[in-house]
């Protein structure tokens, strides 16, 4: 056994299917979620198929569908900003994740923990940020915005758009 | 630019195919990328138009991970060190591959092998070990793909990758392994000038052999003076020509052993599984690899005695070593066993020739006996005057195929001819034995007390 950082001596490591069991568990989650807050009917069913499909597919269409589906329901429902729906920033965050970590590896892999220690650090440093703006959501006093002040945010949204396209197209 | 059908390509289509090459080649966006952004940007615009903070929320971190996780560069590789392409059975080692992620990589799915499962599966694992090693166990002998290290290079959550890229196969030849098994007297040379048999003729060795009437040429420190003076005191006490006697001594000499490998037959011991073989590989503990071991163990218990071995294949006579000694004959012989279980295969008629098999040579012929024509070649032989011994490797006890009503009936038959042909082999004075690994130094024992006897 090796103590040096970049030797790594291959162990048992988790099967792979753990990873789809870490979907299978999120997509649960915001369809438990969901039904706690009161939606019901065929929504909530195509929400669950669509969760069902992304454990077999990771890297399907499925977890968009599990996105736009779940985003429509909090339309629908419009519930406030610390209702127990805040539960579904952290959830949808991890199906994310999750579903992209298993789309790298094919059945029978392993998964080594090691591997996904970073991923973890980012999701739990991405969330706590998420989870400051939304205290200082709640604590800003609600109200009309003014019509200048949605037009710059329109504009920050598009030039994060447009910085992520350039990120996306640079030449590597 | 001429397409596949040989027909002018259009530019169109070219350039399609250009930029769908350019797609898959290198780093590219995963899907996961594309959810990010899409999902992550429609969900921050819907919250802010709407007025729902919540689906800012959700798309937020989206948004973010998508603009985390795609600086990445470079051109990942991954490059086996140096290591020996022989192994012994039963030994234990450790592979190691260098891995240059790139930067901004940050996993590595990696194929690499673990003990007992080939060349394994893929491992996820952190882009920070640069160099990755793994455990192996060579539990069966033969050439095969030991390491090819298929690799995939994500970086961060797995939205931007690079690959899948198809490894460099790295093979690897097992020997077969060595168990000791006990060498017994050989029939020796009548050309063999020295070795540890004890010859027939008079020579120089240490076993006594004759007294008999001192003849010119005879060396005087031969003669016999105790027998001498008592012939001299039976002549009347005088020593005079014809009472000298000397002491004569056998000569010792070397031995050819011929093995002959029947690599016709790979047979396991249920009768279900005599029909998926697949060519080319050697079946665990089937007639093959039994029937090799046998060779191994009885080439190295011989030539570890002075003798001089050989290896004849009976499907393929071109693989045969030609009757040697010494260590490096050993070597010889593994390697080529090696070689003869990678193109074992059905032939209709085997061969041994009379010059595979040289005159005095000791012939022991290891077959399944499943057939009429390894028991002729057999019976041919011994007609040519070698002594011959048969070793029938076929396992025991048989299983019958059980999905079929006929199975048992299948296995009878297959026992009955089987007795049939083990009882022409003792018919014609071969005998016929089942492997273990003194089964052969005792008919040796055996067939040398007839010897003397006669």
């Amino acid at each position: 056994m090796t103590t040096r950082p970049d030797v790594l001596e291959i162990g048992r490591g988790l099967p792979s299917w753990s990873l789809r069991v870490l979907v299978a568990a999120t997509g649960a989650g915001v369809v438990g979620v969901l039904a706690a807050t009161g939606l019901h009917g065929p929504v909530l069913w195509l929400i669950g198929l669509a969760a069902a499909a992304t454990v077999g597919m990771p890297s399907s269409p499925a977890p968009m569908l599990v996105l736009l589906l779940t985003a429509m329901s909090v339309v629908a429902t419009g519930t406030g900003v610390l209702g127990p729906m805040l539960v579904l920033v952290p959830l949808l965050h991890l199906m994310h994740v999750s579903c992209a970590l298993a789309g790298l590896v094919p059945p029978g892999a392993r998964v080594h923990l090691a591997a996904l220690r970073v991923p973890a650090l980012r999701f739990v440093g991405v969330q706590a940020a998420v989870f400051a703006l939304a205290g200082l959501m709640a604590l800003v006093p609600g109200g009309t915005t003014l019509p200048v002040l949605e037009f710059a945010a329109l504009l920050g949204v598009a030039g994060i758009a447009l910085l992520v396209a350039w990120l996306v197209h640079r030449p590597q | 630019m001429i397409g596949p059908l040989g027909l002018p390509e259009h530019r169109m289509l070219r350039w399609a195919k250009a930029w769908r090459s350019q797609g898959t080649a290198g780093w590219r966006v995963s899907d996961a990328l594309h959810r990010g952004v899409l999902g992550g940007l429609g969900l921050v615009v819907a919250g802010l138009v709407l007025h729902q903070p919540l689906l800012f929320l959700i798309g937020a971190p989206l948004l973010i991970s998508a603009a985390l996780g795609i600086s990445v560069s470079g051109d990942p590789a991954v490059v086996v060190r140096r290591r020996t392409r022989l192994g012994e059975a039963g030994e234990a080692g450790r592979l190691a591959v260098t891995v240059d992620p790139g930067r901004g990589t940050e996993l590595v799915a990696l194929r690499m092998p673990v003990p007992g499962k080939g060349i394994g599966p893929v491992h996820l694992l952190p882009a920070t070990a640069t160099t990755v090693l793994a455990r192996v166990r060579y539990d069966a002998w033969g050439e095969g793909l030991e390491l090819r290290p298929d690799h995939l290079m994500a970086g961060p959550d797995g939205l931007v990758v690079y690959g899948p890229v198809v490894g460099a196969e790295a093979r690897r030849l097992v020997l077969p392994p060595v168990s000791a098994a006990q060498p017994g007297p050989l029939p020796p040379r009548a050309a063999g000038l020295v070795g540890v048999h004890r010859s027939p003729r008079a020579g120089d060795g240490s076993e006594h052999r004759d007294i008999r009437p001192f003849q010119p040429g005879d060396r005087l420190r031969r003669v016999d003076w105790r027998v001498s003076l008592r012939a001299a005191a039976a002549a009347g006490g005088q020593l005079v020509p014809g009472t000298l006697h000397v002491r004569e001594r056998h000569a010792e000499a070397d031995a050819d052993l011929v093995l002959v490998l029947d690599t016709r037959v790979d047979v396991g011991a249920d009768l279900h599984t005599w029909a998926d073989h697949e060519p080319g590989v050697v079946r665990a503990g089937g007639s093959l690899d039994t029937g090799v071991r046998a060779v191994t163990a009885l080439a190295a218990g011989f030539l570890r005695q002075g003798d001089r071995v050989g290896l004849v294949d009976l499907g393929n006579p071109r693989l045969g070593v030609p009757p040697g000694s010494g260590r490096r004959q050993l070597e010889r012989i593994r390697h080529q066993l090696v070689v003869c279980g990678r193109l074992a295969g059905w032939t209709t008629r085997p061969v041994l020739r009379p010059a595979q098999a040289p005159p005095g040579a000791l012939v022991v012929v290891l077959s399944t006996f499943l057939d009429d024509a390894a028991v002729d070649v057999t019976v041919h032989t011994a007609r040519r005057g070698n002594p011959v011994i048969a070793v029938d490797l076929l396992p025991r006890p048989l299983l019958p195929q059980r999905d079929t009503p006929w199975g048992e009936v299948v296995l009878r038959v297959l026992r009955a001819e089987q007795r049939v042909r083990r009882a022409a082999l003792l018919g014609t004075g071969i005998p016929a034995l089942t492997w273990n690994e003194s089964a052969v130094s005792v008919m040796l024992r055996r067939l040398r007390r007839r010897r003397v006897a006669r």
